[in-house]
């Protein structure tokens, strides 16, 4: 018996860490952004949803094999990034927060029909090499996919934490984000910058989404995981690449913690409710987050 | 100034009085003879479906379904030599939306009755409006057992409700599988539809003395299910009900085979449909399914005959039957079918009173064998509902019915 | 158009309808406003009443949001505060409607000021999202708390009735909101010319310096939370009888972003904006529905597609005027006028 219980907790927290993977990379999507951009973008749900559904489309519609296909669609959210940088963003420099706000969920609306009416409202499933054979990790059960899942997300976090401490562009984009007359003023290319900045962000979401459709099949709804973004980078601090990961794998084992042990007592709701519990009680005790750092205004 | 003054003060009074003069003639008329929506050689229905939200697949295929039916009663003469006029309006499965639709539908397009608006809650917001409009509902698409339970004069309900299908599965689980003194967990929406099937298993557990059921619910647009099926599995049960949409009870019978959990599932209607078990692979293996309306793939002639009809309007879009058609469609096809059977025995005469005392006529009417007999009668706008259980046979990718159809008794 | 007008006293110069063009165009628009509903459809009115409550929500937005500077995503939650309270006043304490919909807008208020405490400090993303957790906790309390608000069932609300006058049809409800959007649009006009409404503006400027100068931070960032949660909250009691039943799904984040939309592309910060706002917003899903009747007869597959096509129209309405014209409608208008002023000369 005590075995047993011991099981359900690591089969909770591994299950809290596959999902909390994917948590992690929406949010490395939106730190990229907000780090290099000071931008906050609502539309990262949807731009996963719209990159997994180009890689479904080349797939099924073009026969494409699967790595390929993959590695097109990067390409595609690459250039796609860019162009809602040049287009959609760059006119609204200056603009209050409320209108970059709103524009990005004008974006996410915009995107979400396209979706809609190329492909319809149905759920798919989407096919991936992966096999469905489950793997026994130390008496646990993972599947494939969601091993793969884990590992790229950590292996990506590690990439981006480098880049901006070491590259060239990496240091660059942390410039723009503090100051970008002064970033302007030391030759910094702040138009590649921000080009850049949404480039990856669209690239990391892309291979969010196309994990994510793995595991839990593709469909118009699946865009609604861009909120457990705010969560997780509240916990993590806005600005902070290694937060956000910790923050997606904390709010994902939270979640599914919460799900196992308090659900019969509150109700299901509470798996949802528990992320957001999480977020209003680090904006009360640390804004900031784990990682962020203080925010000084001047007049 | 004096002059100028009056000269534009005349301009600006005869401007405003041709604005009010131009807008004030847009007069709406009002329809003087006959019945609303009901004209020498047609019809107007007007069907509310969710066509972009959250259950559109649904909920589209519904909408065809009822478009396919009356186009070729249409081919066929019609009713009684009017054609039936098919309007449709999106709600995105919202109640507010509904309404809005319903109102533009009775007040705009001045339709003769809503036919098969979608969804429970949208439905139930559209109850006083359809009361007061005095329109009918004929019949409804919901199986919650408050849109007809207490009568509403204008409402009729079809298909069997939640709490009606939770019975028959417990009884199923009693009585055909002889199980002793089993445990019974639940997998459901968090909502009305989730809480009356939990109602009926409970009402259920209650009459045959076993332990009260174990529930663990999602929200319908939650990303993953995890830490349910971890919850269930702890209580051990004997029998899990899926009452889940596609995608949840597909994510949980595949969560449960990783970790190696085997319990009897049983799926309520809303797993019937050959996509399930396209979407679970082996993890369909031994999943039985609750079925109320017939197979897309079952030999009967009133099956047939919808698939053809389908394929002559739709052309692919629903094609292969087998994958793509759902319960809903079917639905759909069935109200489509009692409609139309209603305005038949209406007579020549048709208006809203005549429709609703021709519905209540119906006795033991058979839908063209998709589903079990319908009867209405002058107290009861719900009909007593038809089940059958049935198993997947994960190979040929069917489901095979293991029971003829039986009636459920509360 | 207005030219030639000079005032000769202060009185003359804080009136607000201050040409006599203007009073002139008001009294027309007092017309056609009351015999709009003797001729115009049921759905049509319909129409206008959900535009009529739309007016007075973005109104409030706009009050904490165009004129305090304070970014708020729970605006769903208030309207849906506002509509529950003045609906279970009724039901369950019997308390007419002419007291249960104030009070269902104070009740909302007491929520502003309850939300507005923590946020005090916060401005920025960081507001965005704590207001987003309150209207997240709000919409999971009214669902699951549902010996009280029936959950996801909703409630029906019952037909509001003054002097023995009971509201039932489209046509009645018209007059009904006629009356409060007079009522709010004077109000929020009037507001700016009040100590605390330039206080609020001066908040949104720049806080900091606001707080240097003498402005109580705190009192105004609090009063105005709870402006415009009243706003809110009035907004939602009229919503729940027009509808006549409410439910959790009314209240959505969804919501939120229609009304955020309303007051951006109408105008931040300018009560004609939000009244342009809200009417476009409200009327535009229903002119694409119109077109896509048109269309459908000779495309029917659209029938099922276009109405995706509407919430693309929609999120591309969106994009466009923020990017072409941040001032949003109202500043499309001040353009216009400017530009009719001086015709025919454009300089």
């Amino acid at each position: 018996m005590e075995n047993e219980s011991l099981r359900i907790l690591f089969q909770l927290i591994l299950s809290g860490f596959i999902v909390g993977s994917l948590y992690a990379l929406i949010a490395l999507g939106f730190v990229l952004i907000y780090k290099a951009t000071d931008i906050i973008n609502f539309a990262l749900g949807e731009l996963m949803m719209f990159g997994a559904y180009i890689c479904y489309g080349l797939i099924t519609e073009f026969k494409v094999p699967f790595l390929p296909a993959f590695l097109l669609t990067l390409v595609f959210s690459a250039i796609l990034g860019i162009l809602i940088e040049m287009l959609v963003l760059r006119p609204m420099v200056g603009e209050p927060i409320f209108s970059v706000i709103m524009i990005t969920i004008g974006l996410a609306t915009l995107f979400r029909s396209i979706v809609g009416l190329i492909w319809g409202h149905d759920v798919y499933h989407f096919p991936t090499p992966f096999s469905e054979t489950p793997i026994d990790l130390f008496g646990l059960s993972i599947f494939p996919i969601e091993l793969t899942t884990s590992v790229t997300v950590l292996g990506l976090v590690i990439l981006f934490f480098l880049f901006f401490r070491y590259s060239h562009m990496g240091i660059a984009m942390r410039a723009t984000a503090f100051n970008q007359k002064y970033a302007l003023l030391m030759g910094i290319n702040v138009r590649k910058v921000f080009s850049i900045a949404w480039l990856l962000s669209t690239v990391v979401a892309s291979i969010g989404g196309i994990f994510l459709a793995g595991m839990f099949f593709i469909h118009t709804n699946m865009s609604f995981i861009g909120l457990k973004v705010f969560p997780a980078v509240v916990l993590g601090g806005i600005d902070s690449i290694a937060g956000a990961m910790l923050g997606g794998l904390i709010i994902g084992i939270v979640e599914n913690l919460a799900g196992g042990y308090l659900s019969q007592l509150f109700g299901s709701g509470i798996k949802e409710l528990s992320a957001f519990f999480i977020l209003v009680i680090v904006l009360m005790i640390k804004p900031y987050g784990l990682f962020g750092k203080k925010e000084v205004i001047r007049v | 100034m004096r002059k100028k003054m009056n000269r534009r003060t005349f301009l600006k009074y005869s401007a405003a009085a041709s604005a009010t003069a131009a807008i004030s003639g847009f007069p709406t008329i009002l329809r003087s003879q006959g019945e609303i929506g009901v004209t020498s050689d047609s019809i107007k229905i007007g069907v509310i479906s969710d066509l972009t939200g959250p259950t559109a697949i649904a909920g589209i295929g519904m909408a065809d379904a009822i478009r396919g039916y009356f186009n070729d009663l249409n081919e066929k003469g019609g009713i009684h030599g009017r054609k039936v006029v098919v309007i449709v309006e999106d709600s995105k499965y919202s109640p507010t939306l509904t309404v809005a639709a319903a109102k533009k539908l009775i007040s705009k397009d001045e339709v003769f009755a809503l036919v098969s608006p979608w969804g429970t809650e949208p439905t139930e917001a559209l109850l006083p409006l359809v009361a007061e409009q005095k329109i009918p509902i004929a019949p409804a698409c919901s199986l919650a057992t408050s849109i007809y339970e207490p009568m509403k004069k204008y409402v009729f309900a079809v298909g069997t409700d939640y709490v009606d299908q939770s019975l028959f599965i417990v009884e199923y689980i009693m009585k055909d599988l002889k199980a002793q003194k089993p445990k019974i967990a639940l997998f459901c929406q968090d909502d009305d539809w989730g809480r009356d099937h939990l109602k009926g298993l409970n009402l259920a557990a209650k009459k045959y003395n076993l332990d009260p059921v174990v529930m663990e619910s999602y929200k319908y647009d939650a990303v993953e299910f995890k830490s349910q099926v971890i919850n269930l599995m702890k209580v051990k049960p004997d029998f899990v009900i899926l009452a889940a949409g596609l995608r949840s009870g597909v994510l949980f019978l595949k969560e449960a085979q990783k970790l190696k959990w085997n319990p009897t599932f049983i799926g309520t209607n809303t797993l019937g449909f050959l996509k399930t078990l396209e979407m679970a692979g082996d993890a369909g293996e031994g999943l039985l399914v609750l079925n109320i309306f017939a197979m897309p793939d079952e030999d009967i002639p009133g099956v047939k005959r919808m698939i053809e009809v389908t394929k002559k309007n739709f052309g692919d879009k629903w094609m292969p039957a087998n994958e793509k058609i759902h319960p809903y469609y079917i639905y759909g096809w069935i109200n489509a079918i009692v409609f139309a059977e209603g305005a038949k025995r209406a007579g020549k005469n048709l208006t809203r009173e005549g429709l609703i005392n021709a519905l209540e006529t119906l006795r033991n009417f058979d839908p063209e064998g998709l589903m079990g007999p319908i009867t209405y009668t002058s107290a009861s706008h719900g009909s007593p509902g038809y089940v059958r259980m049935t198993k997947s046979d994960v190979a040929n990718k069917r489901f095979i019915p293991l029971t003829g159809w039986k009636s459920v008794s509360r | 158009m207005a030219s030639g007008y000079y005032k000769t006293s202060y009185r003359d110069d804080l009136k607000i309808f201050q040409t006599r063009f203007v009073k002139f165009w008001l009294v027309i628009l007092a017309i056609l406003l009351m015999i709009f509903p003797f001729v115009f459809s049921q759905y049509i009115l319909y129409t206008a009443n959900l535009c009529g409550i739309a007016i007075i929500g973005a109104l409030g937005l706009n009050i904490l949001s165009g004129f305090t500077g304070q970014i708020s995503l729970g605006h769903a939650a208030f309207l849906a505060i506002g509509a529950y309270s003045s609906t279970l006043l009724t039901l369950k304490l019997g308390i007419p409607f002419w007291i249960s919909l104030p009070l269902g807008g104070c009740i909302a208020a007491l929520f502003g000021m309850i939300i507005a405490i923590p946020c005090l400090r916060l401005r920025g993303l960081y507001l965005a999202i704590a207001t987003f957790a309150f209207a997240f906790t709000v919409e999971y309390i009214i669902v699951h708390w549902s010996s009280l608000t029936n959950g996801t069932s909703g409630l029906t609300v019952p037909h509001p009735s003054i002097a023995g006058f009971v509201f039932k049809t489209d046509k009645a409800f018209y007059f009904l909101i006629l009356v409060f959007v007079i009522l709010s649009v004077t109000f929020a006009k009037n507001l700016f010319r009040t100590e605390a409404g330039r206080a609020f503006i001066a908040i949104r400027d720049k806080d900091i310096a606001a707080e240097v100068i003498g402005i109580n931070l705190t009192k105004y960032k609090i009063l105005s939370f709870m402006t415009s949660s009243f706003y809110a909250g009035i907004a939602g009691g009229l919503y729940a009888v027009t509808l006549s039943s409410i439910g959790p799904e009314h209240f959505t984040f969804l919501v939120t972003i229609q009304y955020i939309a309303m007051v951006l592309v109408g105008g931040m910060g300018s009560v004609l904006g939000s009244i342009l706002g809200a009417i476009f917003m409200t009327v535009l899903p229903e002119g694409i529905r119109l077109l896509r009747d048109v269309l459908s007869h000779d495309f029917p597959f659209l029938i099922t597609r276009l109405a995706d096509l509407q919430s693309s129209f929609y999120g591309l309405a969106i994009i466009l005027v923020l990017i072409f014209e941040p001032k949003g409608l109202f500043g499309l208008w001040i353009k216009q006028k400017n530009y009719w002023k001086g015709w025919p000369y454009t300089y």
